[in-house]
């Protein structure tokens, strides 16, 4: 993986990590009902990740397990209500009060939209992999049908 | 339906479909991103006039929401896709070290074949 | 019927996670997919009986109406095909299991996850009742089918998978611009209240929708101007691979062709498709002629036998819906089995090249049983299922007046005997090679001959059960060419 050396770079990449995470995490849960979502988090965290692999301060790491896990929670929460005799992928709708915070109204959309997220970062951090120019002993050999 | 939006997905297309003619695996991958944008602004020009924000209680005239899903949807999937293809043209550059699309492997066989007849009728 | 349907999607795509999630674990990876592909067949046997006593179900993803949200249609189409999709599936995942004991399977980490992805798709395409779900579908199985195809990496995969991707990628796209003009123009893409909207529209509206979505489901199912993909990019993957994709793929092309144009009465269409269908049977069939490996022949009779499918759905008549249904019920496993069969070959020869091998009748008595069931199938002879699937759309044919197409479907027959002929002699008979393959094969495992022996029984099974499957293909043929039952059935 290419990482550049830029002090730069480094600097602005570090001061911007905490404000994208905020803003994916309100993505993630203004889904519900304004424009956002697991998606649109899923790539601003994404882009989090590739920002801070390009400066070198982390390695892209777990994309197995982001994928698998998002899979299973997105499409558990999809199944769920079967169980209970509800339509695939039908949506329960949660409304509490919580006190400081007032009202509070969610619903099994957000685990859903978790999933989706983990399975965007999960993607990003393969591709991260594999776009990475490989080493001359990973290209494979000639065998099998031809 | 609005013909601004009606000229861009026009452009769009005539750009994508002359960039996926080419023989080299980035221009084609980059004119499919165009196709794919091209028909995503057709499937908006088909939802009709804009409007507001589809959510229920509102009054004022209201935007179509079911295109802008289908929009959504289209492009979480050429996402997925132009990176799975460029992940494919960095695999080919690894292993030839170009990402040229090569010839068919019948139209070889076949030029093959009339080049040895030729040969043969030369003799 | 709502858990039913619901697994047939879930289960694959749970299964998949969790293999994925353990994929180092080789039995528990393995154990965890069988899990999945068992349990979304198992459904949708459960599925065929519960429609064939109750009529069709329709499931509503989320509570929404049709209007707006996702339908989930089984009717008495989906539920005759999808069971034969998916027991495929499974069969062909004992036997890449069996495979990837020895040097010259797939990759396993990979490719079993995958399938779970791929059958998912299949479920989805097959039960979903609109377009764009459709569409959805289609990605989904393309995506896993791009990944299954090149994700071994080497160079000859890479530059088929290529052609392949490109080709489908562009069918996607035109798929995304024909959804933006059915939305324009009737404001729905779901099937049921196109059935509606879609008759009352202008007639050059009508037939261009028509054309445009022959063009993409045409790119899918490989048919005369829009197949050289196929026969390029098959042969390269690994056989388990090519087996379901030869079984499923340009299958599912012509299944959503059979669904959207019967249903929308697109009759006036049915000329153009008999005219492609029938330069599809004898372009097929001829380019197998010319091949000497036998991975590629059989890679363009799949073509040629999508030409009959296309025949049967082209006449627009009851007789004619019926032959089509019931030819993709045969063709869908005789075309894997013969796969499965040529990757025996491989196995134990080292090569498929037709020049290369010989003497296997006497030296492997039980491969040449094993191809001998459905290649005569295939090739049309009675008492097989291939005889009574030609028959029908023949005799459909016939019915309406079609004397040129049903001459051309009678020599392409002729021609895919006559090709089956050639790797009979080429592998089965003959002498012995003379030891020059470079790679010593790597041998066949019990597991992957029992897959194909639990295969060619499938086969044979269908011929068996020939006449009731043709009743069951009537039936289906009639709710497909009568709108009014699908949309009740939907909008109710």
């Amino acid at each position: 993986m290419i990482a550049t050396r830029s002090p730069i770079v480094r600097l602005a990449i570090q001061t911007a990590t905490p404000i994208a995470i905020v803003l994916g995490t309100y993505l993630l849960f203004a889904g519900h009902n304004r424009p956002g979502g697991g998606f649109a988090a899923g790539l601003v965290f994404g882009a989090v990740v590739v920002l801070r692999t390009i400066a070198g301060l982390q390695r892209p790491r777990h994309a197995d397990t982001l994928i698998a896990v998002g899979v299973v929670i997105a499409v558990a929460v999809a199944a769920l209500p079967v169980l209970w005799g509800d339509p695939f992928l039908d949506m329960k709708i949660v409304e509490t009060t919580v006190p400081l915070l007032g009202k509070i109204k969610t619903g099994s959309a957000l685990p859903f939209d978790i999933g989706v997220m983990a399975i965007v970062v999960g993607l990003i951090v393969a591709l991260l992999d594999g776009l990475s120019l490989p080493t001359v002993d990973d290209t494979g050999t000639e065998a099998g049908a031809a | 339906m609005s013909i601004s939006l009606l000229i861009g997905v026009g452009a769009l297309t005539s750009i994508g479909v002359y960039l996926i003619t080419a023989r080299t695996l980035s221009r084609i991958i980059l004119g499919f991103v165009l196709l794919g944008h091209a028909a995503v602004l057709a499937l908006l020009t088909a939802g009709g006039p804009s409007g507001a924000a589809p959510i229920a209680g509102g009054d004022a005239a209201l935007a179509n929401p079911l295109p802008q899903a289908l929009a959504l949807t289209a492009i979480v999937i050429s996402f997925g896709l132009t990176l799975f293809m460029l992940a494919l043209a960095v695999r080919q550059q690894t292993l030839t070290g170009d990402d040229l699309v090569e010839d068919d492997l019948e139209d070889q066989r076949i030029a093959q074949l009339a080049a040895e007849n030729e040969h043969e009728a030369d003799r | 019927m709502n858990t039913v349907l619901t697994l047939m999607l879930v289960a694959p795509l749970l299964s998949a996670a969790l293999a994925f999630a353990v994929r180092r674990h080789d039995q528990l990876r393995d154990a965890l997919t069988l899990a999945g592909l068992g349990t979304a067949a198992g459904a949708s046997g459960v599925m065929f009986a519960t429609v064939a006593a109750d009529g069709p179900f329709v499931l509503r993803v989320g509570g929404w109406h049709p209007e707006l949200g996702i339908v989930l249609v089984a009717d008495r189409f989906a539920a005759l095909v999808l069971p034969v999709a998916l027991a495929i599936i499974f069969v062909v995942e004992l036997f890449a299991i069996g495979q990837r004991k020895t040097a010259w399977g797939s990759n396993p980490e990979l490719s079993g996850p995958m399938m779970g992805v791929l059958t998912a798709g299949v479920s989805l395409a097959m039960l979903t009742g609109d377009l764009f779900t459709l569409f959805v579908a289609f990605e989904l199985i393309l995506v896993s089918s791009y990944v299954l195809l090149t994700h071994q990496g080497q160079a000859a995969q890479l530059r088929a998978g290529m052609t392949y991707v490109v080709m489908n990628l562009l069918a996607s796209t035109l798929f995304l611009f024909g959804l933006a003009y059915v939305y324009a123009a009737t404001g729905t893409v779901n099937l049921a209240l196109l059935t509606e909207r879609i008759p009352e529209l202008p007639d050059g509206v009508r037939l261009g929708i028509g054309a445009w979505f022959f063009v993409v489901f045409g790119t899918k199912a490989a048919v005369f101007p829009l197949f050289s993909w196929l026969p390029d990019s098959y042969p390269t993957a690994p056989t388990t691979i090519t087996a379901v994709f030869a079984g499923l793929l340009t299958k599912i092309g012509i299944y959503a062709m059979i669904r959207f144009h019967t249903l929308m009465g697109m009759d006036q269409l049915g000329n153009t498709m008999l005219i492609i269908a029938g330069v599809t049977m004898i372009v097929g069939a001829l380019g197998a002629l010319a091949q000497s490996h036998v991975k590629r022949i059989l890679s363009f009779h799949i073509i040629s036998q999508i030409g009959y499918m296309l025949m049967g759905l082209g006449l627009f008549t009851a007789a004619g819906t019926a032959g089509a249904i019931l030819f993709l019920v045969h063709h869908m496993p005789v075309k894997t089995v013969l796969f499965l069969v040529g990757g025996l070959i491989e196995n134990d020869q080292g090569t498929g090249r037709l020049d290369r091998t010989g003497g296997l009748a006497r030296r492997r008595p039980l491969i040449a049983a094993l191809f001998a069931v459905p290649a005569l199938s295939l090739a049309g002879l009675p008492p097989f299922s291939g005889f009574v699937a030609k028959f029908a759309v023949i005799s459909a044919g016939i019915e309406a007046r079609a004397t040129p197409w049903v001459v051309l479907a009678l020599v392409a027959g002729a021609l895919t005997l006559l090709s089956m002929t050639k790797i009979w002699l080429g592998v089965f008979w003959g002498a012995d090679p003379d030891r020059v393959s470079v790679r010593r094969p790597p041998g066949n495992r019990p597991m992957m001959l029992a897959a194909t022996g639990i295969a060619v029984a499938g086969t044979l099974t269908i011929s068996a059960l020939a006449g009731p499957l043709f009743d069951l293909s009537v039936d289906a043929a009639e709710d497909l060419r009568d709108p009014e039952i699908y949309r009740t059935a939907v909008l109710r």
